[in-house]
C-alpha cells in the first residue's frame, strides 16, 4: 500500500473560541491523500474548503484532530517550523497568482530557494530550468505586469516546484483565467502528476474537478463524497 | 538568509519606487549633509586659525625686557639681553629650543626701477629670525651667524619683490644680484642671497614687502649696538609646551634677577590659542547637535514611509510567509530596507555636505580641508543606527502579520 502523504483525522476548526461569535467551520474531517494522486477538493464558497486548505498548507492549526504531513504531526510544530514545512514540503499556487510585483519572473521563481538558503548560481540554474519547463523561458526577465494571467500562473507553478515539495497545493488555480488558458494550466498539472507529483486542487467548479482522478466533495464543513483513492480500497 | 542577499533585496525594493525612496532619503541627506558641512567648515576655520597663529608667533615664547618700576618714564634706560646670555640659554636648552629670533625695525624705504616703485618693510635680523618666521625660504640660503659676525652685506627679499622688480618668476636667477637701499639716510648695496615667500595679503593689498639683512650692519651704520629687549623663542616640535614655557621663563627671569632697572616678562600665544580652540570646539559641537536633531527628524520620516510601505505590501508579506519566510526573516528584510535607505542617504549627505563645506570654507577662509575619515565613519554609523532604530517598529509590524490575513489583503 502506498504511504499517505496527507493524513487528516477528525479535523475540527473553530474560530473565536470562548467568545460570543464562536463558530465551528470544520466538523470532523477524515482524509488521506496518497503519493502521486491528483485530488480535487470541491465545494461551494462557505463550504469550508479554504479553511481546510489553510490547515493542509500549514498556514493554520486545527482546533481538534490530527494532521500528519509526510509523517510529521504539523500541530506540534512551532511557527518557524511551519514556515520550514511550507518552504520545503508544500508548493502553493493561488487563484490570483500572488507573484511579487516589480520583481522579474526569474526572481519570483527563485524566492522559495532564497528562504531555503540555496546559493545564487544553483537558484538561477534551477529557476531557469523550471521556467523553461512551463514554457516561460523567454520571459524570465519580465516582471508580472508584463505577463498575461495564464503566463503568470505558469510562473507561479514553476515557483511552486522549486524546492521539490511533497505536494502542490493549488487554490482555485484557474479561477482568474479564461476557459482556454484554464485547460492549458490544467494540462501542466496533469503532466506534473504523470511524472509522479502529488497535487491537491481546491475548486468550486465541477468541470475542473472532473479533470482530476479523485474528487472529494465538501459541504458545510463535512466531506460528503469521495470518489476514493485506489489505496483506500484494500 | 545572508546579509548580502538581504541588502540586494532591499536595493531592489528601493529601486522599484525611486521617487518615494528619494523623498524618504531627503531627511537623512539633509541631516547628514548639514552635520558634515558644519564640521568641515569648522575644521577649515581651525586650520586657518592655526596657520595664522603660527605666522604671528603663537607657539613661540615672547620674552621682553620691561621696566622693573612700573612708574618709570617712557624712555628710561633698560638693560638688554646680551648675546652671551642667548648663547647660554641655547646651550642649556639645546633639547627644547629650536631657535631664538630677534630683530630691529628699520624705517620703511622704497626702491625704484623704471616706473615701478616698491615699498620695503625693513628688518635687521639675527640668524634665527627667518627660520622662525612665517616666511619660508624658497631659494638660496638664509643669513647665517658668519654673515652677522663678519657684517656681510647680504639680504633676503621676497618672491613678490623679484616679480615686481626684476619682472621675473625665475628666483634662481635673482640670487647674487645686487640691490641698493637706503638705511638711516645712507645708501647701501646688498647682495641677494635668499628668496622668501611673501604672503597673499601683501600682493593683494600692495603692502610693503619684507627685506631682511644682518642686524650687525644696522648697528654699524647707526654706530651703536641695538639693544636686544624682545626675543622670540620657538620650542622644538613635539616638545611639551608647558614645560618649555615654564623652564624658559624661569631662566630669563633669574638671568635678570640682579638687574636694577629691568625685569623679564614672558608671553606665549599658547594659552590664548588653546582657549580659542576650546571655543571653536564648543561651537562645532553645538551646531553638530542641531544637525543631529534634523537627522532624527529624517529618521521619523523613514519610519513613516516604512509604515506605509509595510501596509502597501501586506499581501506581498503574506506571499513571502506562505512561501516559507520566517517572522524573523521578514523583520530582517524591512529593517535592512530602512538601513539601506539611511545608508544611501548618508552617503549622498556626506558627498553633498563635503562639497558644500569645502565651498563655504573656500569662500570664508580662502582654504578648505577634506572631511576626516573619522567624521565620515561616524556619520555612516549614525545613519545606519537611525535606520535600525526607526525601521524597527514598522518591521516588527510586518513580521507580526498573520499570513492568512495578509494573503486576503486587497
Amino acid at each position: 500500500m502506498r504511504k499517505p502523504i496527507i493524513e487528516l483525522h477528525g479535523i475540527v476548526k473553530t474560530y473565536n473560541i470562548g467568545m460570543e461569535n464562536e463558530l465551528e467551520i470544520l466538523h470532523g474531517i477524515d482524509l488521506n491523500i496518497y503519493e502521486g494522486e491528483l485530488v480535487a477538493i470541491v465545494g461551494e464558497s462557505g463550504s469550508g474548503k479554504s479553511t481546510l486548505m489553510n490547515i493542509i498548507g500549514a498556514l493554520d492549526h486545527q482546533t481538534k484532530g490530527t494532521y500528519h504531513l509526510d509523517g510529521v504531526d504539523v500541530n506540534t510544530l512551532s511557527k518557524d517550523e511551519m514556515s520550514e514545512i511550507r518552504n520545503k514540503k508544500i508548493g502553493f499556487v493561488f487563484q490570483n497568482f500572488n507573484l511579487i510585483p516589480r520583481m522579474s519572473a526569474l526572481s519570483n521563481v527563485e524566492l522559495p530557494m532564497l528562504y531555503a538558503g540555496v546559493p545564487k548560481n544553483r537558484r538561477t540554474e534551477k529557476a531557469t530550468k523550471l521556467l523553461e519547463m512551463v514554457g516561460m523561458g523567454k520571459r524570465a526577465d519580465h516582471d508580472p505586469s508584463r505577463l498575461s494571467g495564464g503566463q503568470k500562473q505558469r510562473v507561479a507553478i514553476a515557483r511552486s516546484l522549486v524546492n521539490d515539495p511533497s505536494i502542490i497545493l493549488a487554490d482555485e488555480p484557474t479561477g482568474a483565467l479564461d476557459k482556454e488558458t484554464s485547460y492549458q494550466v490544467l494540462d501542466i498539472f496533469k503532466e506534473l502528476n504523470k511524472e509522479g507529483k502529488t497535487i491537491v486542487l481546491i475548486t468550486h467548479s465541477q468541470e475542473i474537478a472532473m479533470e482530476c482522478q479523485r474528487r472529494v466533495t465538501i459541504l458545510d464543513g463535512r466531506i460528503i463524497n469521495d470518489t476514493g483513492s485506489e489505496s483506500d480500497a484494500v | 538568509m545572508k546579509l548580502s542577499e538581504n541588502f540586494k533585496l532591499a536595493f531592489i525594493a528601493l529601486l522599484s519606487n525611486k521617487i518615494r525612496t528619494m523623498m524618504t532619503m531627503l531627511g537623512i541627506i539633509i541631516g547628514i549633509a548639514s552635520v558634515i558641512c558644519i564640521v568641515n567648515t569648522g575644521d577649515a576655520q581651525d586650520k586657518k586659525t592655526a596657520k595664522e597663529n603660527e605666522k604671528y608667533g603663537a607657539g613661540q615664547l615672547s620674552v621682553m625686557v620691561q621696566p622693573k618700576d612700573e612708574s618709570a618714564s617712557f624712555d628710561a634706560k633698560l638693560d638688554s639681553i646680551t648675546l652671551e646670555q642667548i648663547d647660554q640659554y641655547k646651550e642649556k636648552f639645546a633639547d627644547l629650543c629650536q631657535g631664538i629670533s630677534y630683530f630691529q625695525n628699520v624705517d620703511q624705504t622704497s626702491v625704484k626701477k623704471g616706473n615701478t616703485k616698491i615699498e620695503l618693510s625693513m628688518y635687521a635680523v639675527n640668524e634665527d629670525y627667518q627660520p622662525l618666521s612665517a616666511y619660508p625660504l624658497l631659494e638660496g640660503r638664509n643669513i647665517d651667524r658668519k654673515d652677522i659676525e663678519k657684517k656681510h652685506y647680504v639680504c633676503l627679499v621676497t618672491d613678490y619683490f623679484v616679480k615686481k622688480y626684476y619682472h621675473s618668476t625665475n628666483l634662481k636667477k635673482a640670487i647674487g644680484k645686487k640691490i641698493t637701499v637706503s638705511i638711516a639716510q645712507a645708501q647701501k648695496e646688498f647682495e641677494i642671497i635668499g628668496i622668501i615667500k611673501e604672503d597673499e595679503f601683501t600682493e593683494k593689498y600692495n603692502a610693503p614687502t619684507e627685506f631682511m639683512f644682518p642686524i650687525s650692519i644696522y648697528d654699524s651704520i647707526k654706530g651703536v649696538s641695538s639693544p636686544i629687549q624682545n626675543i622670540s623663542i620657538k620650542p622644538k616640535d613635539g616638545v611639551n609646551t608647558e614645560l618649555f614655557e615654564t623652564t624658559s621663563t624661569a631662566f630669563w627671569k633669574s638671568t635678570f634677577s640682579s638687574s636694577k632697572t629691568s625685569k623679564i616678562e614672558a608671553y606665549s600665544g599658547t594659552k590664548y590659542s588653546k582657549s580659542m580652540e576650546k571655543q571653536a570646539q564648543q561651537a562645532k559641537l553645538t551646531m553638530g547637535a542641531v544637525g543631529a536633531i534634523s537627522l532624527l527628524v529624517g529618521g521619523i520620516g523613514v519610519m513613516n514611509i516604512m509604515m506605509v510601505s509595510v501596509t502597501e505590501r501586506t499581501r506581498e508579506i503574506g506571499i513571502r510567509m506562505a512561501l516559507g519566510a520566517k517572522n524573523r526573516e521578514i523583520l530582517e528584510q524591512f529593517i535592512i530596507e530602512a538601513m539601506a535607505i539611511c545608508l544611501i542617504g548618508g552617503i549622498i549627505g556626506i558627498v553633498i555636505g563635503s562639497i558644500a563645506g569645502m565651498a563655504i570654507s573656500n569662500a570664508l577662509y580662502e582654504m578648505s580641508v577634506y572631511p576626516s575619515i573619522y567624521i565620515i565613519v561616524i556619520a555612516l554609523g549614525f545613519s545606519m543606527a537611525v535606520g535600525v532604530f526607526f525601521g524597527f517598529y514598522p518591521a516588527k509590524r510586518a513580521s507580526d502579520l498573520d499570513p492568512i490575513e495578509a494573503l486576503r489583503y486587497e
